[in-house]
């Protein structure tokens, strides 16, 4: 057991000088401005000075090669910070989300103790090592990017601390045009999110914090989430959801100030983060019908939400990022992006208004599965795929939900798409090595 | 875990959380210098143990594990322990029993000698220190402290942190007897526990009694926290 407990003491990076980096060096920005955290291995004996994600993919061709360390076993994200990694930070390829509930008559004690040994495994687990009780320690030597954050409901504050429960610490308002809640994806006590860059990884990683909350609750969902596998893209491009969109563009940044001002509630007129450092995170479960997107073809497509399929760009303009013109218009006088256009629809309206994207998505296997599913449909067909869209914000009521009811009057997505989960968890701050998560919620 | 033991667990009395020092077991580790644990505890003396845990019960036996390392250049003898939430407490290795394959608990009558600068692992499947009676409920993302005696009358108290662990469930036997279990041992623990060989006892084990029914009803107040 003990030797499997000092793994990546002796890690060596890979020779890649001459290879692209798959992401940047310590205190460098990622071109898409999500944060760097290096790991902390003092005390926990990862390796020393070993950044996330060093090394490059492509070194594949020199695995033959005894002096090759894979990147993903030495790659791990920072655990401790003001902040909890997670949100900040590039996605992984996988995130797993899983709801727990709290059991009944649990204790202000008991979710201590909860919050205690899940830090700490977590911190452990981050590392690539193996969680104390580990019965599978191999299986913890790679990290592959691994982050777990945690994120509160309702309850944890009520037993808590209920004077320090956010005001819109609750179900979103009902968006009756468009939802089709189902309560198996709802609302929860507690929220692990697991990402990494490997499924094993991640499973083994969601094994061991269960098996340890076991005793606390019991699981209420799980969401399985999956984008463009490590290696797959440029750290740079926005990802693409299984309608073939570019997902994502007008995202905060670390680059400049907005990660700071819309995440975590700095700088930001009107809007204040619940705790320093902390956030929220809402999750919507949105059905994607895929049958019925076949049925428009590019055009179609590409009126809908208002940006090219090709590379994003808007219909107004060349490039991804280039601001969308929305008072353009076209020989007919109508305006080029149409009026029940997605980004037409989402952009902000108050300066408050604007929301950090990280969307998984789903695609669930389908079994005696056939014909075709008809509009408004959330079953049938031979797919059932859709987003785990994941939004945060420092305060979901003022910059979410304006949003959201705008989309729900008026958006030509959806047609395709429908809402059937919800929740809203408030995500606490990091910690720091003598504590744990939500600690300040004891004090 | 089922339900009557969580609804068991959920009626104990529960301590203050100010009671609990956050990260108590962590904060230990700071100095340990041990980079394989982040979870180590230690005190002034010979031996220091990395990752040092015990497993949760709500009553009845449980064991403590952990590496201890000899940290001086005398081979160190532990020869015994005692901790306030036991008053029998047991230093065992632990055998595979040739005929059935399954692992068998014995005393280890010789204790745990470590030669100067080596480690001596106590872990779930072989050596460990076996707490008999255990007085209260050690309940997950608590702790627990055990002092270890060694043969030169010096003491050494460590700090193991309670871990839920369904693992560990190797059949105790006391003597020669290699049918007497952990849990049937403690449940009658007024006897003789050689007078108990030749009892059936195949179906109990350690989990036995901390997640059946009968043994839930009987969990007992939640341990000091230290």
């Amino acid at each position: 057991m003990s030797d499997s407990r000092q793994a990546h003491d002796t890690q060596k990076l890979p020779d890649d000088s001459s290879l692209p980096r798959v992401t940047p060096a310590a205190g460098e920005q990622t071109p898409t401005g999500w944060s760097r955290r290096t790991a902390i291995a003092a005390g926990l004996g990862a390796g020393a000075g070993v950044v996330a994600g060093a090394g490059s993919a492509y070194a594949y061709a020199s695995s033959q090669s005894p002096e090759y360390t894979p990147n993903l076993s030495t790659a791990t994200v920072g655990f401790y910070g003001d902040k909890q990694a997670g949100i900040d930070t590039p996605p992984p390829a996988y995130g797993q989300f899983i709801a727990f509930d709290l059991a009944e008559n649990t204790t202000k004690d008991a979710v201590a103790r909860l919050l205690r040994i899940l830090t700490q495994d977590a911190t452990q687990l981050t590392a690539g090592q193996a969680p104390i009780v580990d019965q599978e320690p191999e299986l913890a030597a790679v990290p592959a990017n691994l982050t777990v954050t945690v994120g509160f409901g309702e309850r944890i504050f009520d037993i808590v601390a209920p004077e320090k429960k956010p005001d819109w610490l609750k179900p979103l308002p009902a968006f009756k045009q468009i939802d089709r809640l189902d309560d198996a994806w709802n609302d929860g006590d507690l929220l692990l999110q697991l990402c990494a860059d490997d499924r094993v990884t991640l499973a083994h990683a969601q094994r061991a914090l269960l098996k340890g909350l076991r005793s606390f609750g019991s699981i209420r969902w799980v969401q399985e989430g999956f984008r463009r596998s490590y290696g797959s893209e440029n750290p740079g491009e926005t990802t693409r959801n299984l309608f073939g969109q570019i997902d994502g563009t007008i995202n905060p940044t670390s680059a400049d100030d907005t990660m700071n001002q819309y995440v975590w509630g700095q700088n930001l007129e009107g809007v204040q983060a619940w705790e320093p450092g902390g956030t929220s995170l809402v999750i919507r479960r949105i059905h994607m019908n895929m049958d019925t997107w076949d049925l428009s073809d590019r055009p179609a497509r590409e009126d809908a939400v208002g940006r090219k399929l090709s590379n994003g760009a808007p219909l107004t303009g060349t490039n991804e990022h280039d601001v969308a013109d929305l008072g353009a218009t076209n020989e007919l006088g109508l305006t080029v992006i149409a009026p029940y256009a997605h980004i037409r629809r989402a952009a902000p309206e108050k300066e408050v208004e604007r929301i950090l994207r990280r969307p998984y998505n789903y695609d669930l296997p389908v079994s005696h599965a056939s014909g075709i599913s008809q509009h408004g449909d959330i079953t049938g067909g031979i797919s059932q795929t859709g987003l785990i869209f994941c939004s945060y914000q420092a305060d979901p009521i003022q910059q979410f939900v304006p949003i959201q009811q705008r989309l729900a009057e008026l958006d030509m997505l959806n047609t395709w798409t429908t809402p059937i989960g919800s929740a809203v968890f408030a995500i606490p701050a990091g910690c720091r090595e003598d504590q744990f998560i939500g600690q300040a919620l004891f004090s | 875990m089922k339900t009557s033991s969580l609804r068991a667990f959920m009626a104990v009395a529960s301590l203050s959380v100010l009671a609990l020092s956050g990260c108590s077991a962590a904060d230990q580790s700071t100095n340990a210098g041990d980079s394989s644990a982040s979870v180590s505890a230690s005190s002034e003396g010979a031996l220091s143990i990395s990752q040092p845990w015990i497993k949760a019960a709500d009553n009845g036996m449980t064991a403590a594990f952990g590496t201890v390392t000899n940290n001086s250049d005398q081979p160190v003898k532990i020869t015994g322990a005692t901790t306030d939430i036991s008053d029998d407490v047991q230093l065992h290795v632990t055998e595979i029993d040739p005929n059935t394959g399954t692992s068998q608990m014995k005393e280890a009558t010789d204790g745990f000698t470590i030669e100067p600068g080596a480690s001596h692992e106590l872990a779930p499947g072989g050596d460990h220190i076996m707490l008999m009676n255990v007085g209260c409920s050690l309940k997950t993302g608590n702790n627990a402290e055990i002092t270890v005696k060694l043969e030169d009358g010096s003491s050494q108290t460590f700090t193991f942190e309670v871990r839920d662990y369904q693992g560990a469930q190797e059949k105790y036997a006391p003597g020669e007897s290699a049918s007497a279990t952990a849990s049937e041992s403690a449940e009658h623990s007024d006897q003789e526990m050689g007078d108990m060989e030749n009892m059936d006892h195949s179906s109990m084990d350690h989990s036995a009694m901390s997640h059946s029914a009968s043994a839930s009803e009987s969990a007992l107040p939640e341990c000091h926290s230290h």
